[in-house]
C-alpha cells in the first residue's frame, strides 16, 4: 500500500490525463511489490498516458470516488502523474489536427477489410467487435452515455440526437471542424463518437486519426458513417482504428444496434424505436 | 418525456420534408447557372456535396426514393465531372433533377 495524497498537489479531475513515472514503470515490471490489488490495476490501466474518466470507465466494478481515492495515492506517492500538456485545453486546431492517417501495412486487415465490406452490403453496418474487446471501457453505473455526433446535414443530426436520447443516451452535434474542436475541449466524459466521413471542411478520417493520437480520445469508440461500403474505405478506418462503419444512407435501427453494439450494450434496453411515417 | 421527443421526431421529420423542394430548386438552379457558363466550373463540387447530402440522407427520414434518385443524380455528376461536361450532360442532369424531385413525397 501506498501513503496518502501530499496536501501541496491539486485534487485530481477527470479530465486530468496521467501518465506512470519511471518509478511507476518500475513497479509494473519489478517481481515483488508493495501496491494493493487495486493500486496495481489502476496502475495498468494508465498504461502510458490515459485520462481519469477513462480509467473511471475501465475500472469495473469500482465507484468513481475509490478509484480517484487510489489515483490520488499514487500520484502522492510519485507512481503516476498529471500530464498536464495533454489535457483538453490542449486541444487547438493547428495540434489537434495535425494528425494524418498512418501508412504502412496492418496485419490482417485485408482479411478484415473484406469482411466489412461484405457485412456492410450486407446487413448496411460493419463493427470491429474484436477491438472492442481489448479495450473495452463501460460507464461507471449511473452516469449517462454521453454521444457525439459530428455530422454536417443538421436535419439529420437533429434526428440522431433524438433518437439517441430516446434510447436513454445523451447526445451532443458537432457540424464542422471549429465545432469539433468544441465539443472535445469539453470536460466532460465522452462514450462514443459517430462520425461522418464527408465534411465540409475537414475530412472524418483526419479527425479520427487525430483522435487516436490524441491521450484523451484514444480508446473512445468511434463510428463511421460512410457512404463508401468499399473496401478501401474499410481499409483506411481500420488504420485509423474505427470500431465500426455505418452505410449512408442508414435505418435508424441499424444506427442503434451498431451504437449498442460498439458500447457492449447490445441485448440490453428497451428495444429499438420506429421512425415516424413520413406526414407525421 | 417519450411523448415529447416523438413529437420532436416528427417536427424534424416534417422539418426535412419541407427542406427538400428549396433545396432541389437551388440545385436546378445551380445546373442551370453551370450549364450557361453563370457559374464558374468549381461550383460543380456544391452540386455534388449537396447531392451527396441528400443521398445519405432520405432514408433514414423515411423518404427512400429520395436517397435513390438523389444517389443516381450523385453518381452521374461524378463520372461525367471527370471531364468537361457537354450540353446532352447538363440536359441528361437535369432530368435526373426532375426525376428528384418528384421523388419528394
Amino acid at each position: 500500500m501506498v501513503s496518502g495524497e501530499t496536501a501541496k498537489e491539486p485534487s485530481i479531475k477527470e479530465q486530468d490525463v496521467l501518465s506512470l513515472t519511471p518509478k511507476g514503470s518500475a513497479q509494473l515490471s519489478e517481481a515483488r511489490t508493495s501496491l494493493s490489488a487495486q493500486e496495481l490495476e489502476v496502475l495498468v490501466l494508465v498504461d502510458g498516458r490515459s485520462s481519469v474518466a477513462q480509467i473511471i470507465r475501465s475500472a469495473r466494478g469500482k465507484t468513481r470516488e475509490a478509484v480517484l481515492e487510489t489515483v490520488a495515492k499514487l500520484r502522492g506517492a510519485e507512481l503516476v502523474q498529471v500530464a498536464s500538456e495533454l489535457t483538453y485545453g490542449a486541444i487547438d486546431a493547428g495540434d489537434f489536427f495535425s494528425a494524418r492517417m498512418p501508412s504502412g501495412p496492418l496485419p490482417g486487415a485485408d482479411q478484415e477489410a473484406a469482411a466489412g465490406v461484405s457485412s456492410l452490403q450486407h446487413k448496411g453496418y460493419y463493427v470491429r467487435i474484436a477491438r472492442r474487446a481489448g479495450d473495452a471501457q463501460a460507464p461507471a453505473e449511473g452516469r449517462s452515455i454521453s454521444v457525439l455526433v459530428i455530422e454536417d446535414e443538421a436535419h439529420l443530426a437533429k434526428l440522431l440526437g433524438t433518437y439517441l436520447k430516446l434510447e436513454g443516451f445523451v447526445p451532443r452535434v458537432a457540424a464542422n471542424r471549429e465545432a469539433i474542436l468544441a465539443e472535445l475541449r469539453r470536460p466532460e466524459p465522452l462514450d462514443l463518437v459517430l462520425l461522418d466521413v464527408v465534411l465540409p471542411d475537414v475530412d472524418g478520417f483526419d479527425v479520427l486519426a487525430s483522435m487516436r493520437r490524441h491521450a484523451r480520445f484514444k480508446s473512445v469508440p468511434v463510428i463511421m458513417l460512410t457512404a463508401k461500403a468499399t473496401r478501401e474505405a474499410v481499409l483506411k478506418g481500420l488504420h485509423c482504428g474505427a470500431d465500426g462503419y455505418i452505410t449512408k444512407p442508414f435505418e435508424v435501427e441499424v444506427l442503434i444496434k451498431a451504437v449498442k453494439t460498439v458500447l457492449g450494450l447490445e441485448g440490453e434496453g428497451s428495444g429499438l424505436t420506429e421512425l415516424a411515417p413520413p406526414g407525421s | 418525456m417519450d411523448e415529447e421527443l416523438r413529437r420532436e421526431l416528427a417536427a424534424t421529420v416534417a422539418e426535412y420534408r419541407a427542406s427538400l423542394a428549396p433545396r432541389i430548386a437551388a440545385l436546378e438552379a445551380l445546373r442551370g447557372d453551370l450549364a450557361s457558363g453563370k457559374a464558374p466550373a468549381a461550383r460543380v463540387a456544391e452540386l455534388q456535396r449537396e447531392l451527396h447530402s441528400l443521398t445519405g440522407s432520405g432514408r433514414t427520414f423515411g423518404f427512400a426514393g429520395v436517397s435513390e434518385a438523389a444517389r443516381a443524380a450523385e453518381v452521374f455528376v461524378e463520372a461525367a465531372a471527370a471531364g468537361p461536361l457537354d450540353a446532352a450532360a447538363w440536359e441528361r442532369l437535369k432530368i435526373l433533377l426532375q426525376d428528384l424531385a418528384l421523388a419528394v413525397p
